[in-house]
């Protein structure tokens, strides 16, 4: 048990490490290198893909190797994930376009230019894009679920697991949040620091659901299609209750109305779900000595 | 099942070792031609566009060459009577081959996207084809789905089957072209000027902005084609396990 948290530490330090050059590297990227797209483009995707990096690193050194079969899809067997990974995010998607567009005082009609024509295609390119959309995912999700999240539970337990895991998952959209303005934008009170704890507070909980699926699953592919679904219909669905303008000039609201309060509403429930089932799981015969007798069989 | 693709993989691995060496051979060669054609300084005179259209179009062809034959490996009478018994089962086997085209069509997709990105360092102009290349994945990944329950149920005569099959859709759309009204697919904005426009421009800017200037019927058929490969896919896999064992007896032992 003292060696596996010695190798848990030694594999999320060096996650950590390699996500932190990267992270660096971004936003040296951000402040210099923006005139050269060729430049900006392979250290954004490096960036995007640090996890993986780590995680392969990670795994390499402490000779975990891959035989755990993270990368296998698994569908077999496991329809109730994936059917979750798809659905969770939607719904959360979609409350959160609702909730922007009543706090925000717009109202529930589709403020679209086509309609309910454009609204229906609006949703078929968010889902359209969702599988390209997976495969970008998949290098922040090869880090996160299939590395960090495992290990921290390893050494902090399920709950140390999704707060600290969220908490290093959030701030590693620094470059994003501070030099792009993601989610809640540039121009609000607390720049940016208000920004990257609004970030962590909904990767805490979106990270939840995530790593539910990952590990009801064994395989980090339904949480690569849950991460894509996130970054593809959020937005797309937003557009179709909020106009431009509001969105534009509300940008921390939206991001709170539409990111955050989902997150939560999906990420309690699917938190709790794996700590009660892993009680359960603890009751089941296993501790049962020989000779002893146990109720459930 | 990552046993039964690495033996598959290891069954094969002269072709695939030949595929690789060609890929990076032609990396290799276009990369020179594509430094001692440029001028510097000057505007470039190579179409790098063109350069990754080119390549994109040979590997993904060729790679369903590849996948065509690494799927038909090892699936003699005796060996399908055996994974019928093992533990990874009939499903298992079959999805093992589903997965290993995937397999095989991913590297490949990676080639392109490391090529596009090799010419774009040496041009100085970002070159962005990766929706081209997913959608290519995605066709190349239908086109094996329709190819494997012919494999696995009509054993070595599969393939011919399938090509026999296609050759008379070719014919008929051969003589309805030679014969028939085609100028609904002449006219603009129709079926050929579509076609034509989108192998003129497959950066992921043009055919996001093809995409959503089509018209609404066109437009709502390319937004659910993914969702519908998969269906396909999906189909697939269940006739390619149903005809699993029917096949087997039209191998010879």
């Amino acid at each position: 048990m003292k060696l596996d948290k010695k190798k848990a530490l030694r594999s999320i330090l060096i996650l950590l490490a390699t996500c932190l050059v990267f992270v660096l590297l971004q936003c040296y990227s951000y402040a210099h290198w923006q005139e050269n797209e060729v430049l900006s483009y392979v250290t954004y995707f490096a960036f995007l893909f640090s996890p993986l990096t780590g995680c392969v690193l990670a795994r390499l050194i402490t000779r975990e190797g891959f035989r755990d079969g993270i990368l296998w899809p698994r569908f077999l067997g496991n329809g109730k994930a994936y059917l979750l990974a798809l659905l969770i995010p939607t719904f959360s998607g979609f409350l959160g376009a609702i909730l922007s567009a009543l706090f925000l005082g717009d109202g529930l009609d589709i403020k679209l230019d086509g309609g309910p024509r454009m609204a229906i295609l609006t949703v078929l390119l968010c889902f359209a894009q969702l599988y390209y959309v997976a495969f970008i995912t998949a290098g922040e999700e090869l880090g996160w679920r299939a590395l960090l999240y495992d290990q921290l539970e390893i050494l902090l337990g399920t709950n140390g697991a999704v707060i600290l895991g969220g908490i290093l998952w959030g701030v590693w959209h620094f470059p994003a949040l501070y030099y792009l303005g993601i989610n809640f934008g540039k121009d609000y009170p607390g720049f940016p620091y208000l920004g990257i704890l609004l970030m962590c507070v909904a990767t805490v909980f979106i990270g939840a659901p995530l790593w539910l699926v990952r590990k009801m699953s064994g395989s980090v592919i339904p949480a690569c299609l849950f991460h894509g679904v996130i970054d593809s219909v959020f937005n797309g669905f937003l557009t179709l209750f909020l106009t431009q303008e509001v969105a534009a000039s509300h940008t921390l609201q939206v991001g709170i109305y539409d990111f955050v309060i989902p997150s939560v509403i999906v990420g309690i429930p699917s938190w709790i779900y794996p700590l009660r089932l892993g009680k359960r799981k603890m009751q089941t015969p296993t501790a049962a000595t020989p000779g002893q007798t146990t109720n459930e069989a | 099942m990552i046993g039964l693709i690495r033996k598959d993989f290891y069954l094969n691995r002269k072709l695939i070792l030949a595929f690789l060496v060609m890929c990076l051979a032609y990396a290799a060669i276009m990369a020179f031609a594509a430094i001692f054609i440029r001028t510097p300084g000057a505007d470039s005179p190579i179409n790098i566009q063109f350069f990754s259209i080119i390549n994109t179009a040979m590997f993904f062809l060729c790679t369903m060459s590849v996948q065509s034959i690494m799927i038909q490996s090892d699936l003699g009478k005796r060996t399908r009577y055996y994974f019928c018994a093992s533990p990874a089962g009939i499903k298992g086997f079959i999805a093992s081959k589903y997965y290993e085209s995937f397999l095989i069509g991913f590297l490949v997709f990676l080639y392109c996207e490391l090529y596009d990105l090799m010419l774009s360092v040496i041009d100085g102009k970002l070159l962005n084809n990766s929706l081209l290349h997913v959608a290519l994945l995605f066709m190349i990944m239908t086109l094996q789905s329709i190819t494997l329950p012919f494999i696995v149920g009509f054993g070595k005569h599969g393939p011919h089957i399938k090509t026999a099959i296609l050759l008379i859709l070719f014919i008929c759309c051969a003589i309805y072209g030679l014969f028939g009204d085609i100028s609904p697919f002449m006219k603009e904005g129709g079926a050929i000027s579509m076609l034509r426009e989108m192998m003129e421009n497959t950066d992921n800017a043009s055919i996001l902005a093809w995409i959503l200037g089509a018209a609404y019927p066109v437009l709502i058929c390319v937004l659910l084609a993914p969702h519908l490969m998969i269906l396909l896919i999906y189909v697939s896999f269940r006739i390619s396990c149903a005809l699993f064992r029917r096949g087997a007896m039209t191998y010879e032992a």
